[in-house]
């Protein structure tokens, strides 16, 4: 495809689509890539809140921790949460949206009244309660929470997009053709509603980094010493005259991050959902 | 002789807020071993809603009627389980419907496809339902039919789409085999090697079939029996060369006016004046009075049966009771 000259979308797509490489590239070998333990204090007295420096490329924090390897380790926590809770949400948000557009009737209803009430509700305060109520909540029950919590979207755009695939001519033929019903679900509806599935998935990433970054800012999230970046903007904010890097970089990384999954996740949109336009 | 497929007063009505619509209203007809059956009609006339209720594949809103028999060698088909009809589907009466392209699943290969209704009715494995499918493929004419059984439904024409379509129904060995239209969504030529790819593969495996069209020139050259559908009834039936020669039903008879034919010149086509009414509210009486030339008060208040008008010939007309009636 060399010479062709992309659309704008696929442009931006493609910096997304770098910038997802390298950062999932850089989560994955963050223990070989920090210079320092995320977690160790290297030099308390000498070097808290020491400036970037070759030594320090991001400079120290508050407890002279190497804030480069502190963004690295925080990049593979908040990756694997985002993308554990989006496997949960999608999951529960296809199966829901599955059930609710092929029995239709009342089981229809009732399940895309619950997701009403729910989406009625804004996720932030929803999780913020259930944070509030469960302090201990630990790693694993904090992606619960978040994928629990983020599924109605993904309900709703797949239910519709059943509604519209069941009617299908090659559904009909197939349940003509004495196909059995699961295979009917499995490989004629569900290949056929992937399409906004993927989009969904990728949009949900970003925000999901997003809303765990929130709660971790504001300590619900992610507990110390473990690095998150929510929770590494809000070490720093104390110190946000005086050492402005302990809390700009991590700032730095939410953004990109978010932006390069929304990047990725428009441009899937625009191809794969022609309404979109 | 018992007939293959016996239909009697079948009834499919779809309710909306509005009302009820009748669109299949009291069909009978029996399908013999090894015959070929037309069902011609507008659109409109319920001709494919009628071929989806004889394998109950209706869905809500839509309901078959109480009181409709649908009996296939015997069995009941309005009484069999939902795991019992799936069991007849695809592998006692397979199916080929109108728009190949849309009927066949886009993210799928098409020898996938054939396997995987081999493999729904059949104890086979993978490996061995792929080396039907490609046979299949070859029996209905698929040039290259191992290279093919790996394309994609977009990867093939129009023409060898139906081939698919055609595969996929015969795959089992069905005793009746239902066309619904198979030939209207493609181009002239297409069609006429579709229609003798039909006709030669109904004929050599003795397969009774129900052939659906609106073009009476479609059926002709196939069915040995042609029924006329009009406003989700059958309104004559009769064996394929009398019908041509002798219909009995204006509707009928209009209908041949209206398609052109080769060998015969005429200034213009005739046409039928108005359209199909709607299966809403179908006219009192016969249904079709208010667009025939010879009606008179009794067909505006009396709905006519199928009346006997000759050997294995019925039409729902009054002319067969007061043929003086017939206006010039």
């Amino acid at each position: 495809m060399t010479g062709r000259t992309l659309p704008p979308g696929d442009r931006q797509a493609l910096v997304g689509l770098g910038l997802i490489v390298l950062l999932v590239g850089a989560a994955l070998a963050a223990p070989w890539l920090a210079s320092h333990d995320p977690a160790t204090h290297v030099d308390l007295a000498q070097r808290q809140y020491a400036p970037p420096s070759l030594e320090h490329p991001f400079g120290t924090d508050f407890f002279s921790r190497d804030v480069l390897s502190r963004v690295l380790h925080g990049a593979r926590l908040s990756l694997a949460i985002a993308a554990l809770s989006v496997a949960l949400s999608i999951t529960l948000g296809t199966v829901v949206g599955l059930l609710a557009g092929i029995a239709g009737g009342w089981t229809d209803g009732l399940l895309m009244r619950v997701v009403d009430a729910a989406l009625a509700v804004p996720r932030v305060f929803l999780v913020l309660v259930i944070v509030a109520l469960w302090p201990d909540l630990g790693m694993l029950g904090l992606i619960a929470v978040l994928g629990l919590t983020s599924w109605f979207d993904t309900s709703r755009i797949v239910r519709a997009e059943t509604l519209s695939v069941r009617s299908r001519p090659y559904v009909h033929a197939a349940q003509a053709l004495g196909i059995r019903r699961r295979h009917v679900i499995g490989r004629h509806v569900l290949p056929n509603v992937a399409a906004p599935i993927i989009v969904s998935a990728t949009l949900g990433i970003g925000q999901i980094i997003l809303l765990e970054a929130g709660l971790s800012y504001l300590g619900l999230g992610v507990r110390p010493p473990a690095p998150s970046w929510g929770q590494m903007i809000a070490d720093g904010q104390a110190a946000l005259r005086t050492a402005p890097w302990v809390a700009l970089f991590p700032g730095i990384a939410i953004v990109v991050t978010v932006l390069a999954f929304s990047l990725v996740g428009d441009a899937l949109r625009r191809r794969l959902d022609p309404r979109v336009t | 002789m018992t007939a293959l497929l016996s239909v009697r007063d079948l009834r499919t009505t779809f309710r909306n807020r509005t009302g009820v619509i009748r669109a299949v209203d009291g069909v009978s007809f029996d399908l013999a071993e090894g015959e070929t059956l037309g069902i011609v009609g507008e659109s409109g006339s319920g001709k494919s809603v009628m071929a989806m209720s004889l394998l109950r594949l209706i869905d809500e809103p839509g309901r078959i009627e109480p009181g409709s028999a649908i009996a296939y060698r015997g069995r009941d088909l309005m009484a069999l389980s939902p795991a019992a009809l799936r069991r007849i589907r695809g592998a006692e009466i397979g199916m080929v419907f109108q728009d190949p392209g849309a009927s066949l699943n886009p993210v799928l290969k098409v020898g996938v496809q054939i396997a995987e209704t081999i493999r729904a009715h059949l104890p086979l494995t993978r490996g061995e339902a792929r080396t039907r499918a490609v046979t299949l493929l070859e029996q209905v004419g698929v040039p290259d039919p191992e290279l093919r059984v790996d394309a994609y439904p977009h990867e093939l024409s129009g023409g060898l789409q139906q081939r698919v379509m055609l595969a996929i129904a015969l795959s089992c060995d069905p005793s009746v085999l239902i066309a619904d239209e198979p030939t209207t969504a493609l181009d002239v030529t297409v069609q006429a090697q579709i229609l003798e790819l039909l006709a030669d593969v109904t004929r050599r495996r003795r397969m009774a079939t129900i052939l659906i069209s609106h073009d009476l020139g479609v059926v002709a050259r196939l069915a040995d029996r042609i029924a006329v559908m009009y406003g989700g009834q059958l309104v004559e039936h009769a064996a394929a060369p009398e019908l041509f020669a002798a219909p009995k039903h204006p509707y009928t008879e209009a209908l041949l006016a209206a398609a052109p034919r080769v060998g015969r010149s005429v200034e213009r086509l005739a046409a039928i004046p108005g359209s199909v009414p709607s299966a809403a509210q179908w006219p009192t009486g016969c249904r079709f009075h208010p667009r025939c030339r010879h009606a008179w008060e009794r067909c505006r208040v009396e709905a006519p049966g199928m009346l006997h008008a000759g050997t294995r010939h019925d039409t729902r007309c009054w002319l067969v009771d007061e043929p003086t009636r017939r206006s010039s």
